[in-house]
């Protein structure tokens, strides 16, 4: 039975560190902060920090928009910012917003799920963590939204111009 | 036997020490930077960036970057500053600054030339536009001469050129189109400035406008190509892209000095 116990505690500990392992990997890969097409888009606004208070910061947003071949749109919107926690320290403030509009065949109208993930990370001047992150999540389902009243997030992305460059015609204004 | 030993050492060196003082030139084509290298820290030599590249996510988004680009003669690095990855979020201007203090500035003359184009994709999500500069700077902070582009009001994709010297700007009739490669070129004299521009790799095609000389030529300590935002913060997506940047003193000042040293050659025969 002990052997049991043990085993059992073994699989908790590393199905925990998978969990933890591929949820690093997940906020990681959210967005593809990599791409060549992706803008980031820096703004000042305020934001309410751990304490409540609210303050204001740079804000980074990224967002992207895809439709599959069902129609179905997820939009991912992603952002950053690092603001006083109001007890003297740093933290981040990572939001990451998963959109799913999947299309009724007959009524044209969208079964929307919103997934709302805040993970908030204390953090030293450079933006180290010093402590664990914790995450909290909300969900929201809204049933038979029209096409026109999707709160999409605008998508960040833009198409890259090539670098082979147009030869202009320069004459005279004279 | 000494004294002709002499002379013609004079004769032969004399010239040429007057072509290699005068031989005074600096070029920028960042044949030696890579793919996504940053100005920012020094990351390409002889360029500093004046603005720091803001942070998120645990990465480093660049307001100016190495990037390929065919101007007319084939794919090469070259240089790129505006908002195409990220943004100031208070909208402050970016600018590249080429180091010039290595030209000895004996006149009151320069000759510049260099390749460039507006990257902007004019259907994209982002319809806000920007302007950008191009400026021959001083140590004190002053531009001797400056070529301005600002977005043509009834157009997507164009911009207006302006040209001036001693820190203003004049609009003139031209305009230049986005995603199209231009050379633009200043000549600048002890009695007036001469601005042209023509296709890129084509040589300049036509005169913008032949003004009043610059009076501060012979402090010029940079060439500064800066992007000004005057959309709001974080609806633009262009870049000014350069490349095959060139300044240098007028050939005067060689001849000048060959004369110079031929005078001096004379002067010693006499002896």
């Amino acid at each position: 039975m002990k052997n049991i116990t043990n085993s059992f505690r073994t699989s908790l500990v590393a199905a925990a560190s998978v969990f933890c392992a591929a949820s690093a990997t997940v906020q990681a890969q959210f967005i593809d902060l990599t791409a060549n097409n992706l803008k980031v888009v820096f703004k000042t606004v305020d934001v309410v920090n751990s304490a409540g208070a609210t303050v204001s910061a740079t804000q980074a947003t990224a967002s992207v928009v895809s439709t599959d071949a069902a129609g179905t749109i997820t939009a991912l919107k992603q952002t950053f910012v690092q603001v006083s926690d109001g007890l003297g320290g740093l933290e981040q403030i990572v939001n990451q917003v998963t959109t799913t509009a999947s299309v009724d065949a007959f009524s044209g109208n969208y079964s929307v799920e919103t997934v709302t993930k805040v993970r908030t990370t204390p953090v030293n001047a450079s933006g180290t963590a010093t402590g664990s992150t914790t995450v909290a999540t909300t969900v929201v389902d809204e049933a038979d939204v029209e096409e026109a009243d999707l709160a999409l997030p605008p998508t960040t992305t833009f198409t890259a111009v090539s670098p082979d460059l147009d030869t202009p015609v320069v004459i005279s204004a004279e | 036997m000494n004294s002709k030993i002499g002379l013609r050492l004079s004769a032969v060196l004399a010239p040429l020490i007057g072509s290699a003082i005068a031989a005074n030139s600096v070029t920028y084509d960042f044949e030696s930077s890579a793919a996504d290298d940053l100005f920012s820290g020094g990351g390409v030599s002889g360029w500093s960036q004046d603005t720091a590249n803001p942070s998120a996510f645990g990465k480093t988004f660049p307001l100016a970057y190495i990037a390929a680009t065919n101007f007319s003669g084939g794919s090469s690095s070259s240089a790129h500053v505006g908002t195409q990855f990220a943004n100031t979020p208070d909208n402050v201007d970016t600018t590249l600054t080429g180091d010039l203090s290595s030209l000895p500035h004996i006149y009151n003359m320069l000759t510049v030339s260099f390749d460039m184009a507006v990257l902007d994709d004019s259907a994209d999500s982002f319809a806000g536009r920007d302007a950008f500069s191009v400026a021959l700077t001083t140590a004190a902070g002053g531009q001797a001469a400056t070529i301005g582009f600002s977005p043509t009001a009834a157009s997507n994709d164009a911009w207006d050129v302006s040209v001036g010297v001693n820190g203003s700007t004049s609009t003139t009739p031209y305009t230049i189109d986005a995603n199209s490669g231009y050379s633009f070129y200043i000549n600048s004299r002890d009695n007036s400035t001469e601005f042209q521009f023509g296709a890129a790799g084509s040589g300049p095609s036509v005169t913008i406008a032949t003004i009043n000389a610059a009076t501060s030529l012979n402090s010029v300590t940079g060439i500064a190509f800066g992007h000004d935002p005057l959309a709001t913060a974080g609806t633009s997506a262009h870049t000014l892209a350069f490349d095959n940047v060139s300044v240098q003193i007028p050939e005067p000042s060689s001849s000048l000095l060959m004369v110079l040293s031929a005078g001096l050659i004379a002067i010693r025969r006499r002896r």
